[in-house]
């Protein structure tokens, strides 16, 4: 009985997918869209200054 | 036992040549981390999307948790090393703390921005709205503009010489918003729940969850250095970048007036 009343619970109960794969999605989106514009922006950078000062410490 | 001879020597030591300037923002150290963040990231999106179960209450939603806390705790922080970094300007007045105090800002905007987009839809599921003037999201909110302001304060400073100590104050002000945002939810009666995970005490959740949260809290930690090692390159660059056009604008204004010196000599001595 226990076993039915639960099941029939989580049948009833909403997921909630959808917000879960929205929180993941615009994480990925936003970390990765920065880390992608700071990648190639480094990259720019580093054609444009003489290896004598490209020295970071 | 016979040693083969290979005929293969090893190179000559040269202990004064000068170490190669690396060709990127990348080194082997940071590359090895950036590879590390990565399959802890995957490892954790797989414990936190398929192997934890759902919540009791929340069902799914509770799933947010494993991005949410982190980023948020990777913010704190981000912002954290910026007050600190700002500090040593302010005491050591070196160019290195001043783009380590930036990098980390702007590192800690977009995990707050994270950690925000989070928690609204996951509020959404859960209390029903978006978005509520609770003391815990209203000062978070005011976190992300505090800093938004310095780095458009940096913007703005571009070329002042004191540029550095201005952010410097500003970065330790807005710092001062972190322990608020922490303790808002014990300073005040707010719909938020209070700590899930305590170093000293009961965690409130345990088992396949708790490992879920700590691999995602890793990663992120492991993401935020690896993040800020290549933000300061790239800010170290930069500036690089601005001197260089500084010093070649300034040796055009002098050959452009060293000729404009030459040219009443010219006709001097057209005229004699």
């Amino acid at each position: 009985m226990e076993a039915v009343t639960f099941a029939a619970v989580q049948t009833q109960t909403p997921d909630f997918w959808e917000y879960v794969i929205a929180g993941y999605a615009f994480a990925t989106v936003l970390i990765g869209g920065f880390v992608i514009r700071l990648v190639r922006r480094g990259r720019n950078l580093a054609r444009q200054v003489p290896p004598d000062k490209r020295r970071w410490l | 036992m016979t040693s083969i001879d290979t005929g293969l020597r090893a190179a000559p030591k040269t202990v004064d040549a000068p170490t190669p300037a690396p060709i990127g923002t990348g080194s082997r150290g940071s590359r090895i981390l950036g590879v590390i963040t990565l399959a802890l990231t995957g490892l954790g999106v797989l414990y936190g999307l398929v192997i934890s179960p759902p919540d009791a209450n929340q069902s799914n939603a509770a799933r947010l948790l494993y991005i949410h806390v982190p980023s948020a705790i990777v913010a704190y922080v981000a912002f954290g090393v910026t007050a600190f970094a700002s500090i040593m300007v302010l005491w050591k007045k070196t160019e290195t703390w001043d783009l380590i105090a930036a990098s980390s800002a702007e590192i800690g905007i977009v995990f707050t921005m994270v950690c925000l987009a989070t928690g609204m839809l996951w509020g959404r599921p859960i209390w029903g709205v978006f978005w509520t003037w609770d003391a815990r999201l209203t000062t978070t909110a005011l976190l992300l503009v505090l800093f938004v302001g310095y780095v458009a304060l940096r913007r703005a400073l571009a070329g002042n010489p004191n540029r550095a100590k201005w952010c410097a104050i500003a970065g330790i002000f807005a710092a001062i918003d972190v322990p608020i945002v922490h303790e808002s939810t014990t300073w005040w009666v707010t719909l938020h729940q209070g700590q899930t995970v305590r170093l000293l005490g009961e965690s409130q959740i345990g088992g396949t969850m708790l490992f879920s949260l700590l691999i995602m809290m890793v990663a992120g930690m492991c993401g935020y250095v690896w993040m800020l090692i290549i933000r300061f390159r790239v800010a170290f660059l930069a500036e690089r970048v601005d001197e260089t056009a500084f010093d070649a604008a300034i040796a055009e204004r002098r050959s452009e007036a060293e000729k404009s010196r030459a040219v009443p000599t010219i006709a001097t001595s057209e005229a004699q």
